[in-house]
């Protein structure tokens, strides 16, 4: 079995899906990879090393029922890390309430010779619905050592590894293919029959799902709480967070500049600091109090269960486009960033695969927020937190439309669905914040990185021309790029310079959008800014343009990694660009008969 | 969908891996065969169902490829 020598030690986490393989890799590395409590979110193999360990390596396999099939991309991305000889022992994750499946992986992977131990979870939930398992005869029996895991958000990762009786060398083991070597279910049995009760069944999960999973009532609801998140995020109290954010930046930016100028600092240092860092960083930093709010709502209806009972009430909806349940799931986390989306399609069939590639971008990822909230907030302050969900709405109903089309042409039915309902939990204070803070944080630090990189680009672009410094921004070197592009947009309505030199530092980063518009505005603040630009008309044809045209860099190098025909990739960027073009030019003639 | 009725009660799967088409749709998921499939709840989206006492849903072509329900 043993099969080479290593200069560093790799340990797997295998478990079922939604067995808390992430959070317990989060704790071992430090890392801040997504976590949920429904199926699915981990697709891929992730690994870092150990916080405490630069030589431990941890990877994080994807959520598997079993290691007899390689059907499923999951079960053959288990099966293929198992089978490589490069881990040098696996954590097993078995919850107590529900140990079947997690000790018959377990036992399965002992079999095959690979050093194993169990990581036990829900222990205390199986004692309050009078369950019980007995840890130390399972592990006497088994074989096993078994280590008792706490709440996530308490979780020693150094004491874990230290009980996980895992050897500290680091040797390598492989036995061959480890679905050749089926695991006898009967062995599993027997043990539980003398180590485990089960417990009563959640009452409270039972009478959810009662209420929830009825036709009716699932789209009430659903609707409800998406407009409630929406109202939250968008409405008078995210409002109010934002406007006190904007008057925050806005004095800093004063203040800043008055201490630049009394020391005696260049008037260019002045203006670039002021016009261009505080204007471009600053006009994205003041969306942060919605983003937070938005994920910190999504993450809530992540964690307590409810997307695994959204996912399956929508199948039958999805079935008519020809996509299955599972789907949903992709669009969801695009709601976040493109970017884990497009990896997420993973999980899916491979025939449903392409068509969620191609639409996922249409949902509308965190980045473009600014975007639509600074607009909706100068154009149409009564009807925002309609406007905005309208819009996210908007790309939904056009990713269902391509995808009714495409699976009306190819004569697909849908895959079958199958998902595991997990029990409702109401997640920790401290896990949703969390969740929300690290999502703002990556926000924050694009906004410090690519968005300052790209504020300082166009200050420099937008203060100086052909001719060297210059007073109008009408004669800088941006005002030449974006006015190459500008004709083929003015029947859209914002056929000037700024607005196609906006829609191009877009495709850096979606926020980017709003710190060009703010800067190319004069610096005077993106209300300001947005109001010299455009009209309420042109406003609302660019929105649909930003909603619909091609994702940023980051997501589109993703999509070219995970198409399998790369030839795809033109149809999907010369489809969006299209699309886009050709509703946003509907939109603008169509809205000229409501708006002047 | 409107007409279809479900007969449900609880079942006793075996010989699953024999069906290449049922073994396919059910092994991606690890249900075994001879799992204990015990249905809890039926609705237009499908069935709910405890397998193994995990509780999963199974959309109505899976629980027909599993004899969980008839269509009437």
């Amino acid at each position: 079995m043993q099969k080479e020598m290593r200069s560093s030690r790799s340990i797997a986490l295998l478990g079922a899906p939604n067995s808390g393989k992430t959070t317990l890799f989060n704790a071992i590395t430090g890392k801040h990879a997504q976590t949920g409590n429904w199926p699915g979110v981990t697709v891929d193999v992730k690994f870092s090393y150990a916080k405490s360990n630069s030589n431990l390596k941890i990877y994080d396999l994807p959520g598997v029922y079993s290691l007899h099939d390689s059907s499923s991309p999951e079960e053959k991305t288990a099966q293929e890390y198992l089978n490589s000889g490069n881990i040098s022992g696996v954590i097993c994750m078995v919850a107590a309430d529900q140990p079947r499946i997690g000790l018959t992986l377990a036992m399965h992977v002992k079999q095959h010779g690979i050093p194993v131990s169990i990581a036990l979870i829900r222990q205390k939930y199986l004692q309050k619905h009078n369950g019980a398992i007995n840890v130390e005869l399972l592990s006497e029996l088994s074989g096993i050592p078994i280590v008792v895991l706490p709440q996530s958000s308490r979780l020693d990762a150094e004491d874990i590894l230290i009980k996980s009786g895992l050897p500290e060398s680091t040797l390598t083991f492989a036995g061959g293919n480890i679905d050749n070597c089926p695991m006898d279910v009967k062995i599993v049995n027997e043990l539980l029959e003398k180590v485990f009760t089960n417990p009563a069944t959640d009452k409270t999960t039972v009478f959810l799902d009662s209420m929830l999973l009825r036709t009716v009532p699932s789209i009430l609801t659903f609707t409800a709480l998406m407009m409630f998140v929406m109202f939250l995020a968008f409405g008078p109290p995210g409002a109010v967070l934002t406007r006190l954010t904007e008057n925050l930046i806005f004095n800093f930016g004063e203040w800043l500049a008055q201490i630049l100028i009394n020391s005696g600092a260049s008037q260019w240092l002045v203006s670039l600091i002021q016009d261009g860092i505080i204007a471009g960083v600053g006009g994205v930093l003041v969306f942060v109090p919605q983003f937070f709010v938005l994920f910190l709502m999504m993450g809530l209806l992540e964690a307590s269960g409810y997307m695994a009972r959204a996912a399956f009430m929508l199948d039958p909806f999805m079935r008519k486009i020809g996509l299955s349940g599972k789907s949903v799931i992709p669009y969801i986390l695009g709601f976040g960033c493109t970017v884990p989306a497009l990896v997420a399609t993973r999980a899916l069939p491979r025939r449903d695969r392409f068509i969620v590639l191609a639409t996922v971008p249409f949902a509308s990822c965190g980045a473009r927020l600014p975007v639509y909230a600074a607009f909706a907030a100068v154009f149409f302050p009564q009807g925002k937190w309609i406007l905005i969900p309208a819009l996210y709405l908007g790309g939904i109903a056009v990713a269902v439309l391509i995808s009714s089309i495409y699976s009306k042409a190819t004569k697909k039915k849908a895959y079958p669905f199958i998902m595991e309902l997990p029990s409702y939990r109401f997640p920790a204070t401290g896990e949703l914040l969390g969740y929300a803070g690290r999502q703002a944080f990556t926000f924050i630090k694009k906004a410090g990185t690519i968005i300052f990189l790209a504020s300082v680009v166009i200050w420099i672009l937008v203060s100086f021309g052909p001719s060297g410094s210059v007073q109008s921004a009408g004669d800088s070197f941006l005002a030449a790029i974006g006015g190459f592009i500008a004709p083929l947009l003015a029947p859209l309505g914002f056929g000037g310079w700024r607005a196609s030199t906006a829609l191009i530092t877009g495709l850096v980063a979606k926020e980017a959008v709003i710190g060009t518009l703010s800067i190319l505005g004069g610096g005077h603040g993106i209300s300001s800014a947005l109001d010299s630009i455009f009209t309420a008309r042109s406003a609302l044809s660019f929105l649909i343009f930003v909603l619909l045209y091609i994702p940023c860099i980051a997501a589109m190098a993703t999509l070219w990694g995970e198409l399998e025909k790369k030839i795809n990739m033109l149809y999907i960027v010369v489809g969006q660009l299209g699309l886009s073009y050709l509703l946003s030019l509907a939109v603008y003639a169509a809205s000229g008969l409501f708006i002047k | 969908m409107h007409q279809r009725r479900h007969k449900c009660g609880r079942y006793r799967v075996s010989g699953v891996p024999g069906n290449k088409r049922v073994c396919r749709s059910m092994a991606c998921y690890g249900i075994r065969p001879g799992a204990d499939i015990q249905v809890h709840n039926v609705n237009k989206a499908g069935v709910i169902v405890y397998i193994d006492g995990t509780r999963v849903a199974l959309s109505n072509d899976v629980a027909e490829e599993l004899e969980l329900c008839k269509k009437k």
